[in-house]
């Protein structure tokens, strides 16, 4: 027994000493905060974007993004001992909101002291993965309806079973896509961090009216847009388009956010080709990453796959939101009629 | 549960400790891991590894069932949904119709897909995938009260009937004729492991939770000579990859279940290496 336990204890030696040299040579070096400096941690790309822009010059700020700027959607992230020490280090957390960082937000209200920014607190939002029956089918509802009775009743029958999951599900947080709104979220964003260090309250809100220029001399460069997609019926594949589809009164038939879905089932592949032949859609809008499944509707069906960027994530620069929408709103230009 | 943070600063006087979320991890560690060190022990005895990793996917379908149902605490439908789980590939297992792997990976595949086919549904299965790794970082005070009584009930468990358990994994008839209730002692030892898979796996994660139930266990078994041996040797490495485990994913960055868990495999590498030396 001694023997044994004599070797246990001289692994367990053995394994303690190699992951100290472990951990000093690969570990990451304790975190130490300047006594006046003002820490701020942002959830993900685009909240971490605005809180850039609008802390922009301003002197001992230091703005933390808590994922990497290529993570994307938190749908299902999962938090590391570095992003809670980051968020006990900070005084102030802005996130996105919008259902879109459940999660961290969780963790967020068991550190005591850390002040949190929604910045979609007080904003309409729309439904994430929109299934569209409001519009008027006509006849060809009513005999598409016909010819697969079973479907429906089943959907309905299916819908009540998980109404109280389905309603959770539906909140749509991408709203950045939508100019408009991303302006609000500039402005929420603004009014947090005032309210927070009072003292740059002048800075940050002369920060606030350059960036909001800048979004909208974006909007004002691309308003005949409107005209010529206002009324167009497309399918979305990630939930981000619907935002920018609604800024556009453009018409979502049916949305499938695969930013956040593991995979389709042959029913719903079946029903959303259903769907573009019901109302003659043309117009898929996917991001590159996921367009493998878009492009196979677009063969069945005879539609045309617009790649966007959901800007869910990108390079670490301030006008990396400006540059990306101008490139999705170029594509929308250059390709519908 | 400030006396008892403060308790930890004191003798643990470093980095990592100050952060209440550290202190709350380390705490269920040194709850869940000799947890499953002991239990560990009577499931690699029973040849049962398979067993708990099949009852692990049971999560999957149990979680769905709340969903169904509207159960706001999944885990209330996730230890009900296993425990009935447990009981009926209990009973099949021990009719001796089918083979005791092929019933057990009838049950796994059935519970797994069962419950990819419900909580799939309108393709949100991303919202449950937290499940599959498990999170010990986000575990609350109150969560970890929970986990400390199911701790004294599996002591409370193990003093009272451990003999009765080791004879039904020795000799079922042997112990029949002994007079013990060979299928109540199963039963409950099977619904015990049910209960601490179910309540754990949120903090562990499915795809780790077996692992960390079989591998110290094995490790020990390497080495043990006898009962006490073999329980000694189980909850020290138990113990021992969970704190260090947690520990190099605060300092590397990295997920502490997974860590954990490679820590423990590496023990039993070192032990499966050592045993010729120790068992002449």
């Amino acid at each position: 027994m001694k023997r044994k336990l004599g070797i246990i204890f001289a692994t367990m030696l053995i394994f303690s000493i190699s992951s100290y040299f472990l951990v000093m040579t690969f570990g990451r070096k304790p975190l130490v905060r300047g006594e006046e400096e003002k820490n701020i941690v942002t959830s993900f790309y685009p909240v971490y974007i605005i809180t850039g822009n609008l802390m922009q010059g301003i002197r001992g700020v230091r703005v933390v993004n808590l994922t990497e700027n290529h993570t994307g959607c938190l749908h299902d992230y999962q938090l590391t001992t570095k992003d809670m020490l980051l968020m006990e280090t900070a005084d102030l957390l802005v996130i996105n909101g919008g259902g879109m960082e459940l999660f961290i937000k969780q963790a967020a209200e068991k550190l005591s002291g850390l002040t949190v920014v929604d910045s979609c607190e007080g904003m309409e939002l729309l439904e994430g993965k929109a299934h569209d029956h409001d519009h008027d089918h006509g006849q060809e509802e009513d005999s598409f309806k016909e010819q697969n009775p079973k479907k429906e009743d089943m959907e309905e029958g299916q819908d009540a079973m998980f109404r109280e999951d389905t309603e959770e599900m539906e909140e749509n947080g991408h709203v950045w896509m939508d100019m408009g709104r991303y302006q609000m979220q500039v402005h929420t964003v603004a009014d947090g961090l005032c309210a927070a260090y009072p003292e740059l309250a002048g800075q940050i809100r002369e920060n606030e009216r350059i960036y909001c220029g800048k979004i909208a001399a974006l909007m004002q460069e691309y308003t005949d847009l409107k005209e010529i997609l206002s009324g167009l019926l497309t399918i979305t594949f990630h939930d981000a388009f619907i935002y920018l589809c609604d800024s556009f009164g453009t018409e979502v038939v049916h949305g499938i956010d695969l930013d956040a879905d593991s995979a389709l089932s042959a029913g719903e592949l079946a029903q959303l080709a259903d769907e573009i032949r019901l109302h003659g859609v043309c117009y898929l809008l996917a991001e590159k990453e996921t367009g493998g499944l878009a492009e196979q509707v677009a063969r069945e069906t005879g539609s045309t796959v617009v790649y966007l960027d959901p800007l869910t994530s990108g390079e670490d620069d301030l006008d990396a939101y400006l540059t990306a929408m101008r490139a999705n709103l170029e594509e929308l230009r250059s390709i519908l009629p | 549960m400030h006396t008892i943070y403060r308790w930890m600063e004191t003798i643990l006087p470093f980095d990592y400790i100050q952060y209440d979320f550290m202190k709350n991890a380390l705490l269920a560690v040194l709850i869940i891991t000799p947890l499953f060190g002991i239990l560990g022990t009577m499931i690699v005895n029973n040849r049962m590894a398979f067993f708990s990793d099949a009852l692990g996917h049971s999560a999957l379908t149990g979680m769905g069932i709340g969903v169904i149902f509207g159960v706001s605490d999944a885990s209330l439908s996730m230890v009900v949904f296993a425990i009935i789980f447990a009981l009926l590939l209990n009973r099949i297992r021990h009719s001796g119709i089918v083979a005791n792997d092929t019933v057990i990976s009838v049950f796994s595949s059935l519970s797994t897909a069962a419950g990819l086919v419900i909580l799939s549904r309108g393709s949100s299965f991303s919202k449950y995938s937290a499940l599959l790794v498990g999170d010990i970082l986000s575990i609350t005070p109150a969560e970890i009260f929970r986990l400390l009584l199911i701790f004294a009930a599996t002591l409370a468990f193990w003093c009272l009937a451990f003999n009765k358990l080791h004879a039904v994994s020795l000799n079922a008839s042997l112990a029949r004729s002994k007079r013990i209730r060979v299928a109540l002692i199963d039963n409950i030892f099977v619904i015990l492991i049910a209960v601490i898979v179910m309540i754990s796996i949120r903090w562990v994660g499915i795809l780790i939770i077996n692992a960390l139930l079989i591998l110290p266990a094995a490790a020990a078994r390497n080495l043990a000579a006898n009962m006490a041996e073999y329980h000694l040797f189980s909850v020290l490495f138990s113990v021992f990859s969970g704190i260090l485990g947690l520990i190099l994913s605060y300092y590397l960055d990295m997920a502490a279940g997974p860590m954990i868990v490679v820590i423990a495999s590496l023990l039993f590498f070192v032990m499966l290496a050592v045993r010729p030396l120790v068992k002449e």
